[in-house]
């Protein structure tokens, strides 16, 4: 994966936040994921299949802060039930994979959120490809955006 | 008029209805999925429709070409996440009305569905 390519996903994060939060997060230098490595794992995670002209998965993990921060911008409300969060968490990882096709062109298919909610022991992406981490930070609570994808030939 | 909205969210099939509240429109339905779009279509006949693209069991576009033959005047604004073109240019060649990517917030979702009624 080139740093092209990871930048597409980092400006889309910035986007998102920028757009439903009305502030930019803080990025995090990104990192070789080590898949024995669980300290970027979080409370809620959203993971999205590629398929088409790229192969791989990216998924988001976050603290539920973030969650709240974001279910109360769309819904109002402060106190929301365990599923708003799990079905935010797949949302946002949608919408920024769903943002980049634009980059990676018409044949570039993402799946729909699988979601994971209690922070995982471990979670390697389904394919042996390199994948990075972007370690992100909005409102001083954490998340991070995992990018494991390969171009196909 | 009556709305149907479309979306496997349940953050967005919510927040879709709260911010479009004040146009005063009767939401007739709320579908989680494609197939189950169709039914309510058929089952409440709106007159418009916020869809999204990706979607299990029947996507977006699927569900387009399905209602449109069952009512070709329905107004649909594509709602997605999905911000390459050809796909906004399929839709609206399909007969969609209006396509906003998300995240939309509620000025730009009351706006582009006002653009969809006119």
């Amino acid at each position: 994966m080139e740093a092209k390519e990871l930048d597409v996903f980092i400006q889309g994060v910035i986007a998102y936040f920028k757009e439903v939060l009305g502030e930019d997060p803080e990025i995090g230098t990104p990192y070789l994921q080590n898949t024995q490595d669980k300290s970027h794992l979080y409370d809620y995670t959203g993971i999205i299949g590629l398929s088409g002209s790229y192969r791989g998965a990216i998924y988001i993990t976050c603290e539920q802060g973030i969650l709240l921060d974001i279910v109360e911008r769309f819904l109002g409300i402060k106190n929301p039930e365990a599923q708003h969060l799990r079905d935010m968490a797949g949302e946002l990882a949608n919408t920024i994979a769903g943002n980049v096709s634009r980059v990676f062109g018409n044949a570039f298919h993402i799946s729909v959120p699988i979601i994971m909610n209690g922070t995982p022991n471990y979670l390697a992406l389904p394919i042996e490809i390199p994948a990075y981490v972007i370690p992100i930070s909005v409102r001083g609570k954490k998340a991070a955006l995992v990018v494991g994808m390969r171009k196909n030939e | 008029m009556k709305l149907l909205i479309v979306d496997d969210s349940l953050i967005m099939r919510q927040a879709i209805e709260r911010f479009l509240a004040p146009l005063g429109l009767e939401v007739v339905g709320k579908a989680d999925n494609g197939k189950r779009a169709i039914e309510l279509f058929r089952e409440t006949m709106p007159d418009v429709v916020t869809l999204d693209i990706t979607m299990p069991e029947l996507d977006g576009l699927g569900v387009l070409k399905e209602i449109l033959k069952i009512k070709p005047d329905v107004r649909v604004l594509v709602v997605t996440a999905i911000t390459e073109k050809s796909t906004a240019l399929e839709a609206l060649k399909l007969g969609a009305k209006r396509f906003l990517n998300k995240p939309f917030n509620e000025e730009s979702l009351k706006s582009a569905l006002e653009q969809v009624l006119k």
